[in-house]
């Protein structure tokens, strides 16, 4: 007569575990993305406070154009809310690709421009001006003065999308 | 005689294993214990995810950039270019409260950009041309937000040349 297998004594009871390495190695994953997404990102785009346009007409660039991007970076480090809309925040520097320069120097604007232009070759170039939405006026026209100094003919400002999109 | 030997850990009762059985199986698998290296990880990643910050969307708005020589558009144009004027507006006491846009032409300026909009596009449809120059003009004191809503309002209306005039006082190479 044959044992039965479910009443046999003294069977020990099966380990029950799962595979854990695929678990770890999506969370490694996670890691080294979060790690290179927040330094690819802040390089070249400095943490501003930029303005939203009412119906903003801002758009994403359909493929990434040979540009350069100027950042106009204020001192103040209020929160946008707190100022009137008719104040404006001191000028602390400019800065391209995480290099700050001193808001005399636009003739090292205009330099950098052109080297970069040279670089570009024959394609469109264009230059991109990031301003914190409380620098004044006069401190961001040095930046286009530059930029029509190294006869740069095209020019996108920056700014927020209209929200939802 | 049977000899009774401890085989795969201590949860394992002894139990007697023939020699061959014992050839077919492998060795004992040693695997040191994951735990506190999971839970380290797990910290990291939640230190990340709380400490990451996520960028608004940016877009881009078109503009010309001033010529050197002067503050208009350098070419001869048959069109005379309209400009708008940032006029700081005075408050009580004499502070400044805010920005008025004032279209050249016009009577008293706006401090609607939804305003200063209706006002560019009819404008436009009166000229029936979106080749017209827009200039736009300010002290150099104005915030830069209401410089980028008279672009954006520009913009919106269908002007394609919006180039900027320069403010008293700024610094030029």
């Amino acid at each position: 007569m044959a044992k039965s297998l479910v009443y046999k004594r003294n069977r020990p009871a099966g380990d029950v575990s799962f595979n854990m390495t695929p678990l770890i190695d999506c969370t490694f994953l996670l890691i080294v993305f979060f790690i290179l997404a927040s330094q690819m990102a802040s390089k070249s785009l400095s943490q501003l406070q930029l303005h939203r346009p009412h119906m903003s007409q801002a758009v994403l660039p359909e493929r990434p154009p040979e540009r350069v991007i100027v950042n106009v970076v204020t001192q103040t480090q209020q929160a946008e809310d707190d100022l009137d809309a008719s104040q404006t925040a001191q000028l602390s520097h400019y800065e391209i690709d995480g290099v700050p320069i001193d808001l005399r120097q636009t003739d090292v604007l205009t330099e950098e421009f052109r080297r970069r232009r040279a670089r570009a070759g024959g394609a469109e170039f264009f230059v991109e001006i990031r301003a914190d939405a409380r620098a004044a006026y006069g401190d961001v026209y040095p930046v286009m003065a530059a930029a029509a100094e190294a006869r740069i003919a095209r020019m996108n400002i920056t700014a927020l999308l209209e929200a939802g999109q | 005689m049977a000899v009774r030997r401890r085989i795969d850990g201590p949860r394992q009762l002894s139990r007697f294993v023939s020699v061959r059985k014992r050839r077919g199986r492998g060795r004992p698998k040693l695997q040191p214990p994951l735990t506190p290296m999971i839970d380290v990880t797990f910290q990291l990643l939640l230190f990340f995810i709380l400490t990451t910050q996520f960028r608004l969307a940016e877009g881009q708005i078109p503009g010309t950039l001033p010529q050197s020589e002067t503050p208009a558009v350098s070419v001869a144009d048959i069109y005379r270019p309209i400009e708008i004027h940032l006029r700081p507006r005075q408050g009580a006491a004499g502070a400044v409260d805010g920005v008025l846009y004032e279209l050249s032409g016009t009577g008293a300026g706006t401090d609607s950009p939804e305003r200063l909009y209706r006002q560019l596009r009819e404008r436009r449809e009166h000229l029936g041309s979106d080749q017209v120059p827009v200039i736009i003009k300010g002290p150099r004191a104005v915030p830069w937000r209401h410089v980028v809503e008279a672009m954006n309002a520009a913009n919106r209306a269908r002007f394609r040349r919006i180039g900027y005039a320069q403010p008293a006082g700024a610094q030029v190479p």
